[in-house]
């Protein structure tokens, strides 16, 4: 695979970023992409909900007395829901700077918070946001703030954390997922976070301390004491061994590899810790260095990168609510992991079903299969998802003769061609095919179809 | 028409029960699995224009000899003459099953305009299109997403590629390189490592399994029964065995579809034809054995073709594109019969055969005589040739 395809997938959902990387050069494009003023604009539909646990909680009274119809808040609920969906593969697959969602995206899979279970939209905005707003200064800042947010309080049940009753979810979490990651904390540590925790509890924008259910005692962790708080709790975390590592291996297997050597966690940790947790002088150092790499084939491609690759290889217009059911059902649910651990990734992504249901829709894009339209549009129907139209259209650079189309198609699709494959790939557009004839377009779709469906295709 | 219905009209026209067929004796009526009344279409594609003159051989015709001092099949050579024409010495046993009467050839098939182009032949054929239209499905596409378009696998192409003949819009059509992953799993990950790539080896572990439709083939082939004919040890042979495995283990597809390369002799003819004949002279016969033995063979209808024939004078050591060729069928209840004239070598198109038969004249056929449907409802409107079943 051209190496710019390559690290368009790697900076991005597609390859469609692939002359902007060879035109300007690695080092240009990535500093372009990490260096502006990059914000997250309320979204209408979140600007009308509910905007506090209050709002939602009366929205909850109105419909138990009555006063609302049930099934209906319900559904607006859900459809408020995939909306939120939408907006974000929206953002990821037009946004002039990919790699921001992708960063973006990489941060809300560590520090999970759900639709399902935080409920109010409100929230949920305003936890991607801190996400955007910090994923470019210190770390040590976004993971304070983002224990701070609303949306993780509530999901991890914080605002049930209290000096009397203690609860230790996010105390756990944030040591186990969040920062160093199983066995580099005792329970004790866990017990004394959580009593740093309690207390905090939802606010205005974002969380805060309730006097009277904040616990005042010393506390206890790796070591240090005193009367901590979170803030306090969290410094002490960023001075343990394991810190800077737990994140960057995690990082290396978003952005490149399901199976990163212990080497390179080791040097880009290093260097993490280096700049001090400095976020955005460490993705530029890694990203500049790792895209020099041209060995592909080491990532299992997520639903998400998939969709978004093949609806601009093909042009189709993408409806987004569509794309949130379509990755919700392989596995890859926008803003709603089954769990807090998030999406392992890797193998994880594929399944034989999976990778049934990838072809399927590839070959009803393809061909026209209209059992597979007249299903989808049976269970989209409550979802409003709107017209799903495909009209695939693949231009290619250079159609002179079966090789040229071949030549192109494979490296901006594969990472590898097995002699197999060649053989395969020349029977299915002959030599003596005729690249000015009347259905030529269809033919050449067909290849895309072969690719498309090849296991290596699957995989970065 | 659904399955249901359709399965009904041929039981009713058989005519009443007096006349059992010979397959239908008390024996077999009891041993056979429902599924085994339906009938079956195999089609074997030769890739590359087959030459047909070579194939079956007018070797009372002294212009063949004229035309191709250097290729042409040594008249004492030739086996099984019939009516002028005899059968290249490397389809012995194909040859024998036109003994048995089993083997119906249909003489100069083809169509108007011939096109040379490998790729744009076949596809005529495919797709079933004139010569100069283009057309999006497979014609066996179209058919079943008419007949079969409720099947979980309505036609299995056991193949590396997706074939254009079964290009559909609706129906279930399964292509599969072959079925060794099958038979004990459906989803058996880490079976054996195929390569460097431990990701690419998890990803192809599933491909087999992702397929749709894997389901019924897996239970077709563990309900196949367990005794093995021997099948020739090639390709083809073996695709064609997973078919009868498939048919035997009660699979509901109507139509298989397998093709086998290496016919383009414009080079080396005498060798390279003589092995590829061979080879699908063994397999044939493996797949014809088996069948018969199974009480099969008027349920199977064995087609095998191939996109163009070749010029009719030598060009050095080979030939090159040409026109009409002959179509061979097996099974089926065929009346074993040539149909149509001698190749005409008088008489050419720029050197090339003049076509008799329209190909879709034979589709026609199939499709009316096997499943009882209208070809006009997928746009084929050619009559069918009378005499072949």
């Amino acid at each position: 695979m051209l190496i710019h395809n390559l690290n368009s997938l790697r900076l991005g959902f597609s390859t469609k970023q692939a002359d902007a990387i060879k035109n300007k050069g690695l080092a240009l494009f990535v500093d372009e992409q990490l260096n502006t003023n990059y914000k997250v604009e309320m979204p209408l539909f979140v600007a009308e909900g509910p905007k506090t646990l209050k709002e939602f909680q009366s929205l909850r009274k109105q419909v138990n007395s009555g006063e609302k119809d049930k099934e209906k808040v319900a559904n607006e609920m859900a459809k408020l829901r995939f909306e939120w969906k939408a907006f974000i593969i929206k953002r990821c697959n037009e946004s002039e700077f990919p790699l921001r969602e992708k960063i973006n995206l990489f941060f809300q899979n560590h520090f999970v918070s759900t639709l399902q279970s935080v409920k109010v939209p409100y929230w949920i905005y305003k936890h991607y946001e801190t996400i955007n707003n910090h994923a470019f200064g210190n770390y040590k800042t976004l993971v304070k703030e983002i224990v701070y947010s609303n949306a993780m309080i509530k999901y991890l049940d914080n605002q049930q954390n209290k000096k009397d009753n203690i609860n230790e979810n996010l105390g756990r979490e944030l040591l186990e997922l969040f920062t160093l990651g199983e066995g580099n904390y005792t329970e004790n540590d866990i017990k004394n976070t959580a009593l740093a925790l309690a207390g905090l509890n939802f606010g205005e924008e974002k969380g805060m301390y309730r006097p009277r259910l904040k616990d005042n005692s010393t506390k206890t962790v790796f070591g240090k004491s005193g009367n901590f708080i979170i803030d306090d709790v969290i410094d002490i975390i960023f001075e343990q061994k394991n810190t800077p590592y737990f994140i960057t291996e995690k990082i290396l297997k978003w952005f490149f590899y399901d199976n990163p050597t212990k080497e390179l966690v080791l040097k880009y940790g290093k260097l993490l810790k280096e700049y001090n947790f400095e976020l955005q002088p460490f993705f530029k150092a890694l990203f500049v260095e790792e895209c020099k790499n041209t060995t592909c084939g080491t990532q299992i491609k997520n639903p998400l990168i998939y969709f978004l690759q093949v609806h601009n290889d093909l042009e189709l217009a993408p409806n987004y609510t569509f794309l949130a059911f379509i990755l919700k059902n392989q596995g890859m649910d926008i803003y709603d992991q089954p769990n807090v651990k998030g999406w392992k990734g890797g193998k994880d992504w594929l399944t034989a079903q999976i990778y049934s249901d990838r072809n399927q829709f590839i070959e009803a894009v393809i061909d026209g299969n209209k059992k597979f339209e007249n299903r989808l549009n049976k269970q989209l129907e409550k979802f409003n998802v709107g017209e799903v139209a495909f009209n695939p259209k693949l231009t290619l650079q250079n159609t002179s003769s079966a090789k040229t189309i071949l030549e192109e198609l494979t490296s901006k699709m594969i990472f590898e061609t097995t002699e197999d494959m060649k053989n395969e790939l020349k029977d299915l557009l002959k030599y003596d095919f005729d690249p000015s004839s009347e259905n030529a377009n269809q033919i050449i779709l067909r290849v895309y179809k072969y690719l498309a469906k090849c296991p290596e295709f699957q995989i970065i | 028409m659904d399955r249901r219905d359709f399965l009904k009209l041929t039981a009713t026209s058989t005519g009443g029960l007096l006349l059992l067929p010979n397959f239908l004796t008390a024996k077999n009526l009891f041993s056979f699995e429902e599924n085994y009344n339906d009938n079956v279409l195999i089609f074997i594609q030769l890739n590359g224009g087959n030459d047909g003159l070579n194939t079956f051989i007018p070797f009372e015709n002294a212009l063949y000899y004229e035309n191709r001092p250097k290729i042409a099949i040594a008249k004492q050579d030739v086996i099984n003459a019939i009516n002028g024409m005899g059968f290249h010495p490397a389809l012995k046993d194909l040859a024998s099953i036109s003994q048995e009467g089993n083997l119906s050839i249909v003489q100069n098939v083809g169509y108007p305009n011939p096109n040379r182009s490998h790729f744009r032949s076949q596809e005529i054929w495919q797709t079933a299109s004139d010569s100069k239209k283009y057309l999006d499905y497979g014609w066996l596409g179209r058919f079943l997403d008419i007949q079969c378009k409720d099947e979980a696998v309505a036609s299995v192409n056991i193949d590396n590629i997706d074939n254009l003949a079964l290009k559909t819009s609706a129906a279930n059509v399964l292509t599969a390189k072959n079925f060794n992953n099958v038979k004990q799993n459906v989803a058996n990950e880490n079976e054996f490592k195929l390569s460097e790539n431990p990701q690419l080896d998890f990803v192809r572990n599933l491909q087999n399994a992702s397929l749709q439709g894997m389901t019924e083939i897996s239970k077709a082939l563990q309900k196949a029964p367990n005794k093995r004919n021997s099948y020739a040890n090639n390709p083809l042979a073996k695709n064609l065995e997973w078919m009868s495995k498939l048919i035997k283990g009660g699979l509901n597809s109507k139509i298989y579809y397998t093709s086998m390369g290496g016919f383009d002799t414009h080079n080396n003819q005498l060798q390279i034809h003589e092995k590829q004949l061979s080879v699908l002279n063994d397999a044939v016969f493996s797949f014809y054995k088996d069948i018969k033995e199974n009480n099969l063979l008027s349920k199977v209808t064995l087609v095998i073709f191939s996109e163009f024939g070749r010029r009719v004078k030598e060009n050095g050591a080979g030939t090159d594109h040409g026109t009409a060729g002959p179509m061979l069928i097996i099974g089926g209840n065929n009346k074993g019969k040539i149909l149509g004239k001698n190749p005409n070598l008088e008489t050419l198109d720029n050197g090339d055969l003049i076509f008799e038969n329209d190909f879709r004249s034979v589709y026609a056929t199939l499709l009316k005589q096997k499943f009882n449907f209208d070809p006009k409802l997928i746009n084929i409107n050619n009559q069918t040739i009378k005499g072949i079943f």
